[in-house]
């Protein structure tokens, strides 16, 4: 998997969200998504990520894990945005 | 800490406040806890009061607020940690919910014993009975105890137990509810937030329960309420 497939896949469930909010936000790969200026709330974020979970998982075709401790644990939060969340999905496939 | 039935005793406390539940077995200095939260102090503080010590902690689900200190009762007690094999994965992401949150709290996991549903355990001449209520999340589970039922979040006294935490299946909930529907008659209710009650009160004054199970016309009607 590239570092643009997992882009994808996180923008695809940003998309998703966008269509549940009232208010959709703006989707790209350095929209804030974590941390004080993010643009979604705290129950977003963990529906997205768990969103992204799902379909990373499936296209490795192996349990890809975006919210155990070692997530968490990393010098930068994977969280920060699509595309550092793209990095550390495509660097848990390697 | 307050008594709700005899030889129960109810704990709430800690930042993200929930309910702990301290039962006395017939076996003099015997316990079992059912749901722990993010701090242990006050709980072992009541355990002290009653002078017993906690053989078993049993989770009603993986949640941080009902499995926070569980670490805690295993390594002071030797206490053996039970959780439904289903909410495994929710309890390996608490740390993530309680970030995201923006909490500054964090969970080590103490080696679980996994359970599965009608797993049973005896204590004296009663039995404990682990009952599958999914629906709040996949493992959620209630704990019978003979006329004591314990929850969870799966059924509050007093509104409803949604979070819109990953892994909620509000039409599953409802399913579980009707299922407890006629067996909450002869039962007092301990909820993992809010008081307890006897189960036919909670079926007549729980209105936002109500609410909940009419936006499915087939549960209501099946609930005969």
């Amino acid at each position: 998997m590239t570092k643009d497939d997992a882009l994808q896949i996180v923008l695809r469930a940003l998309e998703r969200l966008n269509e549940e909010l009232d208010e959709p936000v703006d989707v790209g790969p350095r929209t804030p998504l974590f941390g004080a200026d993010a643009v979604i709330d705290s129950l977003s974020l963990v529906s997205v990520i768990v969103d992204v979970e799902a379909e990373a998982s499936e296209a490795l075709g192996k349990p890809v894990s975006l919210t155990d401790d070692r997530a968490i644990n990393q010098p930068t939060s994977p969280f920060t945005d699509p595309e550092t969340l793209a990095g550390y999905i495509t660097s848990l496939a390697a | 800490m307050r008594q709700v039935a005899d030889n129960v005793w109810c704990v709430t406390a800690g930042g993200f406040p929930a309910n702990s539940y301290i039962c006395r077995t017939d076996v003099p200095g015997d316990a079992f806890l059912v749901d722990v939260g993010l701090d242990p102090e006050p709980i072992a503080a009541a355990l002290q009061i009653l002078n017993c010590r906690p053989a078993h902690l049993f989770c009603t689900h993986g949640h941080f607020d009902h499995i926070g200190s569980a670490r805690y009762f295993q390594e002071r007690y030797g206490a053996e940690v039970h959780l439904h094999t289903a909410d495994v994965k929710i309890a390996r992401t608490n740390n993530f919910i309680l970030m995201v949150m923006k909490r500054e709290d964090r969970i080590s996991l103490p080696p679980l014993s996994l359970v599965e549903d009608g797993a049973s355990f005896r204590f004296g001449d009663r039995t404990l009975i682990y009952r599958s209520t999914p629906g709040h999340t996949p493992g959620s589970c209630s704990l019978v105890w003979g006329d004591q039922l314990f929850t969870g979040d799966t059924l509050f006294t007093q509104g409803v137990g949604l979070s819109k935490l990953p892994g909620e299946n509000p039409a599953q909930l409802r399913s579980t509810i009707r299922s407890l529907w006629g067996f909450l008659d002869n039962v007092i209710v301990h909820p993992g937030h809010g008081p307890s009650a006897p189960g036919m009160i909670v079926k007549r004054d729980n209105a936002a329960l109500r609410a909940f199970l009419a936006e499915d016309a087939t549960v209501l009607d099946n609930c005969d309420v």
